[in-house]
């Protein structure tokens, strides 16, 4: 099984993720962003979760104002698809605290860094509970040390102005 | 919780476009597009700010702008010291570059670094990058550190798994990297103590027993091992439960493994696998919870499939069957879907789902949802599940639903529908009537060649003849038909009109008042067939012919030009003796694809009748026209690996799936040869109806022995042998078309690996005699191609160069060229009553993976024919 897109769209088409798991030219990527976007917007809630796209499938689910969206081969396994997008979605709503569209907005860098933790080659990576937020965490407190580092090196040299 | 973002430049810029509309948002971001711009350029650019230009390059490229500056900036901060840059360099490596970029080598030598590094967090990035966007010279750069990291005990999991799946991504993109000595360490992995290890690896095993059946047996028991270790040794912590059910993504890939793999024959690791699969089968799932609900029900779909497949004895059918009849009623759509997608899978596989038939109404009520997904799957289903015994009640509900459909379902529905019917017709007025009613109901939404193919069955069928076309005359008569009704029965009244003379109402002139009335109707292309009706009509009415000149001079000066020039000469073959008249209007012949085992959706019965000259001084030397027959192109496309490859091999498999196996043996001695055909059941079914039939051949292309019995028991091998005495004409391999029932019908067409290079004597030459030879023939007899090899992932190998060459049965000459790595042939084909020599030169450029050939023959055609079929084996063979 193997991811080949992972999409983050507004109700009004807005992308707020995409992630590519193969090599596709800009215009490709584009067009599939369009159609998928104009697929799932229009489907109603108690349609199911797939659909079928030039031969492939599409997996999605809402929540809230955002459309999660995974491009699959025709025979993968469409509900542990779905496992994944709910588990994404519930890393991001731990990492953010009730994550909220706009979380993703002013941290999208950091939406990529849980992406990256969760699915690698379009595969999951990590199943247990605890993993993926102790490596973004990590990542944070790498992060956090720099800035400190950056902060005192301001000092400093404001210092020496004196 | 969350680390606040320290670049507020970054964020009051985001703030900023999510204010404005979009004409203004565009302004604003071409100011700050300049404004970044600027400051790459300058010198004193720190490493703060161009983390925080960069992150908003990257904001602006999500937003669907295009980047065309910033790369290098990019690559700069990954190779920096501070994570924090090196993360953003990596995610903009990620987001802006792909494999190909040229900038990628710049950063190649950085990413090994924190590949090698000791700190996780840059192997992690490492890693990342590698997985995702990894290409050829990055990957050759690093794989076998990768390898090393996978296997190195003392490393941590989270890199171990990363390690995993960066090396599953060069596996799918470069597998020549990959050391075949490494496939059991990894499978070994799948033991792992630690499940994301496990489930990292998993899905590298998945590909390996794919490409590597020999790794399958030891890969199948350290799946099921895992599998007993969760499912029964609880051999996880509370870590792995997702909404209470252990690993499920584990759970799914080491099914996925087992479903890849033969069934096994040591017989205790099969009991163990019934044994896991038996509990997982019992598993409660009425939870109210619905991530639960569908982590058990992804793991059942493949169980239930696992179960199909390995459950010789059956012990396991019930639970099957109950899951799925609780999943097919479900009422989550979700579940319903994939219950009807697993359903029709396991019936395609030859599987009898018996009690499952008892949900027909139920699965019959969904064509009626609103979902179209639903609706697709549902249609599927109840195509799989026909039978001989149901399908004529099926169909007569799926038409009763049709008129309730969209355009689109319809189609699907229509095309469904007419396979049923042709493939289950017991008799054909079953047949006739379903496709009218199709054709009646949803015209619009059906393909040309539903009705084509009806006019194909009436034509190839003498029994259903009148029927039919005392059914379709009868449609022509009523006022509001869909055209290709018209079209069907104004051909099919053209063709048998004669057979329903005697009936009231049907009488020559009814048939010509009917086609008469429609034909002012009609759109332009049913004119010109309703007018070869008439024409037709004329042949076998004499006393119609006035009244039928008359309609042909009406229309002789109507604007369209096909239909003009249709009246136009219709109207002179009336004036043409009869006998003429008789000659050009004869009844067609039968399809030459008629066999009720094909099914040809997009066949099409010609109309036309070939137009001779009308001069009068001819008419003696006319020969009889043949009406053109449009053969329907063969779909070779799943045997064609098995072609290429025994075009130059003596036995080999031709074509293999999970239900039949079919092998190839060749014999040629000189310009005579032999070729057997086995065919094997690979699946515990009998395989029943097996018929095999050559449906393109050559003069000397003979069937010499074939198998009787037409049930092909599980296990058990069928023969069939062909052979060619000699050559004397240009021909294309032959095809067969294979057909046999399991369930339902299934057919495939195969081309036969004979090529007429085979009939070739092998020669030797030496330098001299081989150039006097090359000279002698000349270049004007040259056939010369170059080309390049259709897979660009594939190389140029010297060594299988040659035996292909060889195996085309050219005799290769040694020390003959010049350039040692160019290859030297030569032989002899007895062609019709000639002796033909051949010459061969290949020139390999095995840099550019090009190869140019020339073929030198007395016989231009055959060194024409000889360098093609080499070129398209060639190209296909590395």
């Amino acid at each position: 099984m193997s991811i080949k897109f992972f999409l983050l769209v507004s109700r009004q088409g807005k992308v707020r993720l995409a992630k590519w798991f193969n090599t596709l030219s800009i215009k490709e990527r584009a067009k599939i962003i369009r159609d998928v976007s104009s697929l799932v917007i229009t489907r109603k809630p108690k349609m199911c979760n797939f659909v079928e796209y030039k031969g492939e499938k599409i997996v999605y689910r809402r929540y809230a104002s955002l459309f999660f969206v995974c491009g699959i081969e025709q025979d993968d396994n469409e509900l542990i698809i779905l496992e994944v997008i709910h588990k994404f979605v519930e890393c991001l709503d731990k990492y953010f605290g009730n994550v909220c569209e706009l979380d993703l907005i002013f941290n999208f860098e950091k939406a990529y860094y849980v992406m990256e933790e969760l699915l690698l080659a379009g595969e999951l990576q990590e199943s247990s509970k605890t993993n993926v937020l102790s490596a973004v965490l990590a990542g944070d407190a790498e992060s956090e040390a720099d800035a400190q580092q950056d902060s005192l090196q301001k000092l400093v040299g404001s210092v020496k102005k004196r | 919780m969350v680390a606040s973002n320290n670049m507020k430049g970054l964020r009051a810029f985001i703030s900023d476009l999510r204010s404005l509309e979009h004409d203004d948002e565009e302004k604003r971001v071409n100011v700050e597009l300049a404004k970044i711009r600027a400051k790459f350029q300058s010198s004193t650019l720190s490493a703060y700010d161009r983390k925080k230009y960069v992150s908003k390059l990257l904001y602006i490229y999500m937003l669907g702008y295009p980047i065309t500056f910033g790369h290098m900036e990019a690559a700069k901060l990954l190779s920096g010291t501070k994570y924090s840059e090196k993360l953003i360099g990596y995610l903009a490596v990620a987001l802006l570059l792909n494999e190909n970029h040229e900038l990628m080598k710049l950063v190649i030598n950085s990413i090994k670094k924190d590949l090698l590094s000791h700190d996780s967090l840059q192997n992690s990035l490492a890693l990342h990058t590698i997985a995702n966007i990894g290409g050829r010279e990055l990957c050759e750069t690093v794989y076998y550190d990768i390898y090393k990291l996978l296997m190195s005990a003392s490393n941590e999991n989270i890199v171990r798994q990363k390690s995993a799946l960066a090396l599953l991504h060069i596996y799918r993109k470069f597998p020549d990297l990959i050391n075949p000595e490494w496939f059991e360490p990894i499978v070994m992995i799948l033991g792992d103590d630690d499940l994301n290890v496990s489930l990292a690896v998993s899905n590298f095993v998945n590909l390996i027993v794919i490409r590597e059946p020999k790794y399958q047996k030891f890969a199948y028991g350290k799946a099921v091992g895992k599998l007993k270790n969760i499912v029964f040794e609880h051999g996880y912590s509370s870590d792995y439960l997702y909404y209470s059910v252990p690993c499920p993504w584990l759970q799914v890939n080491l099914c996925r493994i087992l479903l890849a793999c033969e069934r096994p024959s040591d017989n205790p690791t099969r009991a163990t696998l019934i044994r896991v699969l038996d509990r997982i089968l019992s598993l409660p799932n009425d939870n109210s919870n619905v991530q639960q609900v569908n982590a058990v029900n992804a793991i059942l779909f493949e169980a239930i499939k696992l179960a199909f497949l390995v459950d010789e004895s059956h012990s396991l059918y019930e639970k099957c069957m109950d899951r799925l009849a609780d999943m097919i009623a479900d009422k989550e759509s979700n579940i319903r879907y994939l219950a009807f997608e697993t359903t029709a899978y396991l019936i395609s596989c030859g599987h009898s789902i018996t009690s499952l038939k008892h949900y027909k109404e139920l699965i019959l009520s969904s064509l009626r949802y609103k979902d179209v997904s639903l609706r697709k799957k549902s249609l599927e289903l109840l195509y799989m599940m026909c039978d001989e015994e149901n399908a004529k009640l099926i169909v007569a509900d799926l038409l009763q639903y049709l008129p309730h459909l969209d355009s689109v379902t319809q189609e699907d529905l229509i095309s469904k529908v007419a396979i049923i019917s042709e493939t289950f017709a017991t008799d054909y007025e079953w047949y006739v009537d379903v496709t009218i009613q199709l054709l009646r109901i949803a015209g619009k939404s059906a393909d040309d060649g539903v009705w084509h193919q009806l006019v194909h069955v009436i034509v190839n069928n003498e029994e259903i003849q009148e029927y039919a076309t005392k059914r379709l005359f009868s449609l022509l008569q009523s006022e509001t038909i869909h055209e290709c009704l018209v079209k069907a029965g104004g051909y099919v009244l053209g063709e048998f009109g004669h057979l329903i003379t005697d009936y009231p109402d049907s009488q020559p002139v009814h048939q010509f008042s009917t086609i008469y009335r429609k034909l002012n109707v009609s759109s332009p292309s049913t004119r010109v067939l309703l007018l070869t009706t008439l024409i037709k009509l004329a042949n076998l009415q004499p006393e119609l012919n006035d009244r039928i000149a008359k309609v042909f001079q009406e229309y002789s000066t109507i604007i369209n030009p096909e239909v003009q020039q249709r009246a136009c000469e219709y109207l002179q073959l009336l004036k043409m003796p009869r006998d003429f008249l008789q000659l050009v209007c004869d009844e067609v012949p039968p399809f030459l694809d008629g066999n009720r085992d094909g099914v040809h959706p997009k066949s099409r019965p010609s109309s036309k009748v070939n137009l001779v000259d009308t001069y009068p001084q001819t008419i003696p030397n006319v020969s009889k026209p043949s009406t053109p027959i449009d053969v329907p192109e063969y779909d070779i496309s799943a045997c064609l690996p098995g072609f290429y490859r025994l075009c130059w091999k003596d036995k080999g498999i031709l074509y293999q799936d999970s239900q039949i196996q079919i092998g190839v043996r060749s014999e040629y001695h000189n310009s005579e040869g032999a070729i057997y055909l086995y065919y094997e059941n690979r699946q515990s079914n009998t395989l029943k109806s097996l018929s095999s039939t050559l449906i393109r051949t050559f003069s000397t292309f003979h069937l010499a022995t074939t198998f009787q019995d037409t049930n092909l028991p599980s296990g058990v091998q069928l023969q069939q042998k062909y052979v060619m005495s000699g050559v004397n004409e240009i021909f294309e391999p032959p095809i067969i078309h294979v057909s046999y029932v399991t369930g339902v019908i299934r057919s495939i067409d195969l081309q036969l690996p004979v090529l007429l290079s085979k009939f070739m004597k092998p020669t030797i030459f030496d330098s001299y005699d081989f150039f006097n030879h090359w000279g002698q023939m000349g270049v004007e007899r040259e056939a010369q191609l170059t080309f390049g090899l259709n897979s660009k992932d594939r190389k140029l190998d010297a060594k299988r160069l040659t035996k292909i060459v060889s195996g085309f049965h050219w005799g290769i000459c040694q020390n003959v060229d010049s350039i040692a790595l160019n290859i030297v042939g030569a032989g002899i084909i007895r062609f019709g009553t000639q002796n033909v020599g051949c010459l061969l030169r290949i020139e390999p450029n095995y840099e550019q993976n090009l190869i140019r050939l020339s073929i030198r023959s007395t016989n231009t055609s055959i060194a024409n024919t000889l360098a093609k079929e080499m070129q398209e084996i060639l190209r296909n063979s590395f």
